[in-house]
């Protein structure tokens, strides 16, 4: 039984991930500033500490095993309008996780990253060494993160790697704020009773991952002895759905409105994921629709 | 095991039931006036009693009831630099009260009784010797840290003729979430974040340089309950808390970086203690303690609880029973 950190962890990710280490029979520390996770997402078991990033005392990490770095501030189009505070959170609140990790001989550092890294890319299915070209804040921060973590692997020999997630969903996903996802929105909106909003012409294409597949690849990646050397990995299902079909497993009535400036198609390539970790996504996505729409009363 | 916790509104009360709850077994009593504390702190689980521990007979009818198997006694009006100017109410809150928790403690078979003292014993430390040592002889500078000390003899006495078992705890600064910040006279780390909420400035007395052992609640609680439970804490005076000293002017630049903004302003001095520097060598020996929060942590943990406070009123004395001598801040 090891100890563990996982910032985040009443988070919709984050919170998943916290269930399975302690059903796995480890000891975890949670540190979360609720400002978007929700305290009933926390597993009783956990020690809990309500702190942002940047609050954490120099004692804190101190017999930490691993730690699983998931808190950031989420999602693209609210940080074009502040980067400044989200290059505070993600990009300064990763560095100075990553010193105290070093200072505390932290065994192995896991970074969730995204597949907004790659923004425009035109090779699909998007490989690890695609190009990366962001197109927000959010997408540079996370970069950025990723560049540290390698950085860190090499000068201060901690154990790094970092994951990228294609457009998690599953349970406990938001269905309201800013940090809700399309397929979060689009589940408020039938609930509601409205029709579901598309923006553009719906054809944009996504690779969507169910939550528990992650979850799986961040516990594979504490212990993976193939990897540490701050690897990117695409964590994503390998299958894309455009957002009509989204639409219509979930069924419903829809509107469309006009497109936001986002990338048409995401796909991962999951080769490295299965080479290095032994990850195979195993959820797919109308199978867990069908589910989720009997436990949310839409059929 | 059934668990009394007097106090059970404020800092020390509210969070050990809140950890008791979550981590024992045990049921857990609660008795607080409410003159310093809040409802809203008390922990749902727990049996709750509203009284002034004076009133000696509603005491003994909740011990005769309850029969408690350990107590804590955190009960006490906290502000020690207004007692000399509230002498009576200071006797009466924390020394007559206690003499009357003891006496239940002794009529009632209590297996040990938990008091939590004060730095406030050590005055400026006997002949001026630092650190503050358990062994050293107490000398009080003031009313509540002889109420305090007099609480201490008379439990030992209480041990020795009645075979009451004890531990005295004098804590460090401790401050956290759930601390009344919304009291004039004390605690200077919650005073600050009323200030600052107000919109006014943060007052130091005198130059800032006295130096404080501000100790973090979430690090006590395992060796408070410790205290009640354990061997080792048998008929001991511990010092509890941490071993970092911060002067005030260091504690209010962390602070001031926690909030990321706020000004200091430096107002009269007062008759206090320059450094208030204790051992802490009994705590980790007996109580296990370890210091894992330090104060830049501790604060931002506070200030995000203090953050999301509704604006209570805030509490001042309509008259003093002594004027003369008062500090101009506290005149009205």
């Amino acid at each position: 039984m090891s100890k563990m950190l996982v910032t985040g962890g009443c988070g919709f990710i984050g919170s998943n991930l916290v269930d399975q280490l302690i059903d796995d029979g480890h000891e975890v520390v949670v540190i979360d500033d609720l400002s978007t996770g929700k305290e009933k997402n926390l597993n009783p078991k956990a020690e809990f500490h309500a702190l942002g990033l940047l609050q954490i005392g120099e004692n804190r990490l101190e017999g930490i095993d691993t730690v699983f770095h998931l808190a950031a501030k989420a999602r693209v189009q609210p940080s074009i309008e502040d980067p400044m505070t989200y290059h505070n959170t993600n990009v300064t609140g990763t560095l100075k996780l990553l010193q105290d990790s070093v200072k505390h001989k932290v065994r192995r550092f896991i970074f969730s990253s995204s597949s907004s890294v790659y923004g425009m890319t035109h090779t699909f299915p998007t490989t690890e060494s695609s190009t990366k070209s962001p197109i927000s804040p959010y997408a540079a921060n996370k970069y950025i993160g990723e560049i540290y973590c390698k950085t860190f692997s090499e000068i201060y020999n901690l154990e790094t790697i970092c994951l990228r997630y294609f457009n998690v969903y599953g349970e406990r996903q938001p269905t309201e704020g800013a940090y809700c996802t399309v397929m979060g929105i689009f589940v408020r909106q039938l609930l509601e009773g409205n029709p579901m909003t598309i923006n553009g012409d719906g054809e944009q294409r996504r690779d969507f991952t169910y939550v528990g597949d992650i979850v799986r690849g961040n516990i594979l990646a504490s212990t993976s002895n193939k990897v540490g050397k701050g690897e990117p990995i695409n964590l994503g299902s390998g299958i894309n759905y455009s957002v009509n079909e989204l639409a219509s497993l979930l069924g419903g009535d829809r509107v469309y409105r006009e497109s936001v400036f986002e990338p048409k198609v995401s796909l991962a390539d999951n080769k490295l994921a299965l080479g290095l970790l032994g990850w195979r996504p195993q959820t797919k996505l109308e199978d867990w629709i069908l589910k989720y729409k009997k436990d949310i009363g839409l059929v | 095991m059934k668990i009394l916790i007097t106090g059970i509104a404020g800092l020390l009360g509210s969070r050990l039931g809140d950890w008791l709850v979550e981590n024992t077994e045990h049921t857990v009593i609660g008795i607080d006036d409410l003159s310093g504390g809040y409802i809203d702190n008390i922990p749902e689980e727990v049996d709750f009693y509203k009284f002034d521990l004076a009133d000696g007979g509603q005491v003994d009818r909740v011990f005769r009831k309850v029969k408690p198997d350990v107590v804590y006694h955190f009960a006490a009006y906290a502000a020690e630099g207004l007692s000399p100017f509230m002498r009576t109410y200071n006797y009466k809150n924390n020394l007559i009260s206690t003499a009357k928790i003891i006496n239940g403690c002794i009529n009632y078979n209590v297996k040990r009784l938990v008091f939590t003292s004060s730095m406030a014993v050590y005055g400026h430390g006997h002949n001026e010797v630092r650190p503050f040592d358990e062994k050293h002889l107490p000398s009080p500078i003031d009313p509540y840290g002889i109420a305090k000390y007099a609480c201490e003899m008379d439990i030992q006495v209480a041990g020795e003729q009645h075979g009451l078992d004890w531990c005295v705890i004098r804590p460090h600064n401790v401050y956290g979430e759930k601390q009344n910040i919304w009291d004039k006279y004390r605690n200077v780390l919650g005073i600050w974040m009323y200030q600052h909420m107000n919109d006014e400035p943060m007052t130091i007395f005198g130059d800032g340089e006295q130096t404080r052992a501000f100790s973090y609640i979430g690090d006590c609680l395992e060796p408070l309950y410790k205290a009640g439970v354990d061997d080792r804490a048998s008929k001991q005076i511990i010092n509890l808390g941490g071993n970092k000293f911060y002067s005030i002017n260091e504690a209010n630049e962390i602070l001031r970086k926690v909030i990321e903004d706020g000004e200091k302003i430096h107002r009269e001095a007062r008759h206090e203690v320059k450094d208030a520097f204790p051992t802490w060598d009994k705590s980790v020996e007996l109580l296990d303690y370890e210091f894992k929060t330090d104060l830049f942590e501790g604060l931002s943990l506070m200030w995000n609880w203090a953050k999301k406070q509704p604006n209570k009123s805030r509490k001042f004395w309509e008259t003093y029973e002594v004027e003369k001598g008062i500090y101009d801040f506290w005149k009205k």
